[in-house]
């Protein structure tokens, strides 16, 4: 009895020990403008016309391990002061704030060696005087010591594709059977949790607790899911990749079984630029058939895509079943060769086709399993959620990417065929929600009321319906007829009772701080005759010009960009598009979807920012000015039954 | 020695020696975190149950004694252990640095390696002296289990109200609420009319104002001006930051300074012009506490973890003299290359599973 007092007191001494391995809080300050206080205890009335809110759903701290061999040490409860405004200092001591705090976001660390990185940083447990944990917690010395050790550690010690758990660490691992990396694991989940409680500000700042599903395959190949719940009472433990098999079927049902009553979650798909094909393959991960029944549970899982981030773009890609000449942007890979395997662009990679497909498994299985509403995220490993800046962007990977000079000069690996030029800030996730609150936003997200951002502020609203006056943009009730009388983005169109065609809203504003509107489009996807196409309409230009009749595209606004200095004509480009479009081709017969994208005159890039910073001449790798934009989540229609 | 009915006396005990100067005690922390709070957990019940036992008292007074003699018996300048970093030491370091990663350590490098040696020998003494290695199986693997989760309890406990209250006076500026307008708008879409829009507006405005019209009349008049608008019409009580993020920095700083009641305007957006009237004012204020709590804990807990960061190790390491063979580490460095000098770094880059998770 004695020893275990006088061990309880040393508890004590070494509480402190693991706040010092753990926690690194960072130096922080108050956002400007004095904290987002409420003014009351009372919310805002909800608003049944609902706003945008901007938020964040990928972001990793020094709970992730390749974040914290990246040299990362700042956990989510810094990530999470950050996302709400306050200036921090970034792994490599850089200090950085938003312009513009976010409305809402989730911690979504790698569910797998969660329990590793923990253990490693305990004083009292063995595996703290392993080789390989002595060997992790050195990696915040210097990029070079943390890359080093990324590339040998990492390599010989975590197994990630598919990943396993590290026996040094956890102990000989029985099949599926529980260890100690899982036992750390589980109480890491509800630390998780309970930073994600402790941060929510209901009516200014939501959080919501998550986590990465890290599922591997073939050399960084990604099936990885951000798995996000809405609160209630969670699952108790989270069921890891590893313990899943690294099968996405498994994910679906666990979560099916474990998450119930007033538990509600979602799982969103990610970097399908990385899926060598398999993301959105035509069958299950282990090669069997897809059954109507599976492809439900996925479609009640997945209302949502991640289409743009900080490791690219996965709308689509130009030449990859499209030639829609906006499709090149901040690409990462280039098209397969006849033999690559990885590291190489497919058609099925994207999201665009995906939607294609989706229509012709839907004939097939009387199911859409790619009914996905978009959204964009950093998926920082710096915990710098909304860093989506290109004018001060602090990179994305802790100490691998803090300078300008790395990020200008840096391979990312030298067996990945990219280099960290090609990244960008990654984007942002909206909604059109009543509330600021988790239960608000959530269900905008599961209705897929939700638009994607390449990383500004522009705010867009897309409706359908079949009855809308051709004028309805000018109508000062224009939003709540839209509602009543029609579907919002990520709806389905209803059923046709006229002979009409669908009508469209359509209506974007400019991001106070960032460029104006150069145009708006309407993409359009159909099937027929079990074949898919699409269609690229420019619905509203800017600057007085009119879409050309054949080619369906806008004339060159002129808008240009100063390179010298970055600044961009003010005197081009639009505050506000509108429109109201009935598409022209429609068939009554065809399945199809149609979603708006919207894009900016164009601005600098991150890397003109950077080489100006330096004195140094512009690269010539990377396109020195890129258009920003914002996807709406689609809209369909199905025709009735015949 | 008497034994004591009442923990948290035995707790302030503690005090004693350590506040001293400008700290609060981290081991006081600790215990009152376990009895305040707020979310009783299964995990914790064993504990207090534990510390309604009289048996238990009896224990712990006598561990908080003991534990005031083994880590506060040697203050500073008294005797002090000793730990030597010598050159054979040194020179071990620098060769397991080498080894690792096929290149020398640089003279930055090497002060590092050094300081973590001294940091470790000391945590392990202090490790030993408290019993943490003998071979109890038991408790040992009990302490593994609960230390976790104690110091996430601890991390999340709630702190007390006094403790609140002091340091939400000491930093009332950081709480205080900006000021706000509630407003309802006119748009003058520049996209729609050009130019005419300001005018458009202005008219609109002398309109609105005419002495002729009453305050029903002003309100069917204002339904019928002006374009319709993609966001709201109508505004609750906004933060200066709040407005700019939908209207820009300009829009925002004037809708600040309106008088309540009366149209104004034209007043540019950057979307187009607005004839603006605020319907609520609120001037910057000082929050109570209760309606910052959440916040107010945060921001001390916050504090609380990164001054016991800060802190620890500090007062630890004065406990102990550390002799470094300066001459064995001089000659190290000037053989070492200097700090941040590129070296390709062996292994790096080489093969093996390419690194980024996702």
């Amino acid at each position: 009895m004695t020893s275990f007092w006088l061990g309880a007191i040393v508890l004590g001494t070494g509480l402190s020990l693991l706040r010092l391995a753990r926690a690194n809080p960072g130096a922080t300050s108050p956002p400007p403008g004095g904290i987002r206080a409420a003014s009351s205890s009372a919310l805002p009335a909800p608003n049944p016309l609902r706003n945008a809110y901007f938020g964040d759903l990928h972001v990793h701290t020094s709970y992730s391990l390749d974040a914290y061999a990246m040299g990362n040490r700042n956990d989510p409860r810094v990530a999470y002061r950050y996302g709400r405004g306050e200036s921090v200092l970034l792994p490599g001591g850089v200090r950085s704030q938003l312009r513009v705090p976010l409305d809402f976001m989730a911690v979504t660390d790698h569910d797998i060696w969660l329990g590793e990185i923990s253990l490693c940083q305990d004083p009292t447990d063995p595996a703290y005087n392993t080789g390989v944990c002595r060997d992790l917690r050195w990696s915040n010395q210097d990029y070079d010591t943390s890359r080093t050790l990324f590339t040998g550690l990492i390599s010989s010690y975590f197994d990630i594709s598919p990943a396993r758990h590290n026996t040094e660490i956890c102990g000989d691992v029985p099949p599926g059977g529980r260890n100690k990396c899982v036992e750390r694991a589980r109480s890491i989940w509800q630390q998780i949790q309970r930073n994600a409680d402790e941060f929510y500000q209901p009516g200014l700042f939501t959080t919501f607790a998550g986590f990465e599903w890290t599922a591997g395959f073939k050399r960084v190949g990604m099936l990885h899911r951000n798995v996000i719940f809405r609160g209630g009472h969670l699952p108790d433990s989270v069921l890891s990749a590893v313990e899943l098999n690294n099968t996405p079927e498994r994910l679906w049902e666990w979560l099916e079984r474990d998450c119930t009553g007033d538990c509600q979650v979602m799982s969103i798909p990610h970097n399908t630029n990385w899926g060598w094909g398999r993301d959105f393959a035509t069958e299950n991960t282990d090669g069997t058939p897809f059954t109507a029944e599976g492809l439900k549970r996925r479609v009640r899982t997945e209302p949502l895509v991640e289409i743009h981030q900080v490791k690219g773009n996965s709308e689509c890609s130009t030449g990859l079943g499209t030639d829609d000449e906006q499709c090149n942007f901040e690409q990462l890979f280039k098209p397969c060769k006849a033999d690559d395997e990885v590291f190489c662009a497919r058609a099925a990679d994207y999201v665009r086709n995906a939607l294609k497909t989706g229509l012709t498994l839907e004939e097939q299985y009387g199911v859409n399993p790619f009914k996905y509403g978009f959204i964009g995220s950093t998926d920082t490993h710096s915990a710098a959620p909304g860093s989506s800046d290109e004018s001060n962007w602090p990179g994305a990977h802790s100490l691998w990417d803090n300078t300008a000079e790395s990020r200008l000069d840096r391979e990312l690996a030298a067996n990945i065929p990219t280099k960290e030029i090609a990244f960008n800030p990654g984007g942002l996730a909206a909604v059109w929600a009543e509330a600021n609150t988790r239960e608000s936003i959530f269900d905008a997200l599961k209705r897929r009321e939700s638009f994607a951002t390449s990383g500004t502020r522009i705010r867009v609203r897309f409706f359908a319906g079949w009855n809308y006056a051709a004028d309805l943009d000018r109508h000062a009730d224009a939003i709540q007829q839209a509602y009543s009388e029609g579907v919002p983005m990520g709806g389905d169109l209803p059923a046709r009772e006229t002979s009409g065609n669908p009508r469209f809203l359509i209506w974007a504003v400019k991001d106070p701080s960032s460029a104006s509107l150069q145009k708006v489009q309407v993409i359009k996807g159909w099937a027929e005759g079990g074949k898919t196409f699409e269609r690229v309409y420019d619905v509203a230009c800017s600057d007085g010009l009119t879409p050309d009749g054949k080619t369906h595209r806008c004339p060159d606004n002129g808008a240009k960009v100063n390179l010298l200095d970055c600044s961009y004509s003010s005197n081009k480009g639009a505050a506000e598009l509108s429109s109201v479009w009935s598409d022209p081709d429609f068939n009554p017969s065809d399945r199809a979807f149609y979603y708006v994208r919207v894009l900016e005159n164009p601005t600098c890039r991150w890397s003109t920012y950077d080489a100006h910073r330096l004195g140094m001449k512009l690269p010539d790798s990377v396109p020195s000015t890129i258009q920003e934009r914002a996807w709406s989540s689609p809209i369909w229609y199905t025709p009735r039954t015949q | 020695m008497s034994v004591s009915s009442n923990i948290e006396a035995d707790v302030k005990m503690l005090d004693v020696p350590i506040g001293g100067a400008d700290h609060e005690p981290r081991q006081l922390a600790v215990v009152t975190g376990w009895r305040g709070s707020s979310t009783p957990r299964p995990g914790v019940a064993w504990i207090k149950t534990a510390l309604r036992e009289p048996l238990v008292h009896f224990l712990l007074a006598g561990a908080a004694l003991l534990a005031l003699s083994s880590v506060f018996g040697n203050t500073a300048g008294t005797t002090q252990n000793r730990i030597e970093v010598s050159a054979a030491e040194i020179d071990r370091l620098r060769e397991l640095w080498t080894r690792q990663w096929g290149r020398a350590p640089d003279s930055k490098q090497l002060d590092n390696l050094v300081a973590d040696y001294v940091r470790e020998e000391i945590y392990y003494r202090e490790a030993r002296a408290s019993g943490l290695d003998k071979d109890d199986t038991i408790v040992r693997r009990r302490l593994v289990e609960k230390m976790e989760f104690l110091s996430q309890e601890i991390a999340s406990a709630e702190p007390t109200d006094a403790e609140l209250e002091q340091y939400f006076a000491a930093n009332r500026v950081k709480y205080t609420i900006p000021a706000e307008a509630g407003f309802t708008h006119i748009y003058f879409s520049t996209s729609r009319r050009g130019a005419a829009a300001f005018d458009d507006a202005r008219n609109a405005l002398s309109r609105l104002n005419s002495s002729a019209l009453d305050a029903a009349e002003s309100t069917k008049l204002a339904a019928t001006l002006g374009d319709s608008f993609m966001l709201q019409s109508e505004y609750p009580p906004q933060t200066r930051d709040q407005i700019k993020d939908l209207f820009g920095d300009e829009f925002a700083a004037k809708v600040l300074d309106l008088e309540p009641g009366s149209w104004a305007g034209p007043i540019q957006s950057s979307y187009g012009w607005h004839l603006v009237r605020v319907t609520e004012h609120l001037p910057e204020r000082q929050p109570a506490l209760r309606d910052v709590r959440n916040q107010v804990a945060i921001d001390y807990k916050n504090q609380r973890l990164q001054s016991s960061s800060d802190n620890y190790y500090a007062r630890l390491r004065q406990r102990y003299k550390v002799e470094i063979d300066q001459k064995a580490l001089a000659a190290a460095k000037a053989a070492a290359p200097q700090p941040g000098a590129a070296q390709p770094a062996k292994g790096a880059d080489d093969g093996g599973t390419p690194p980024d998770l996702d």
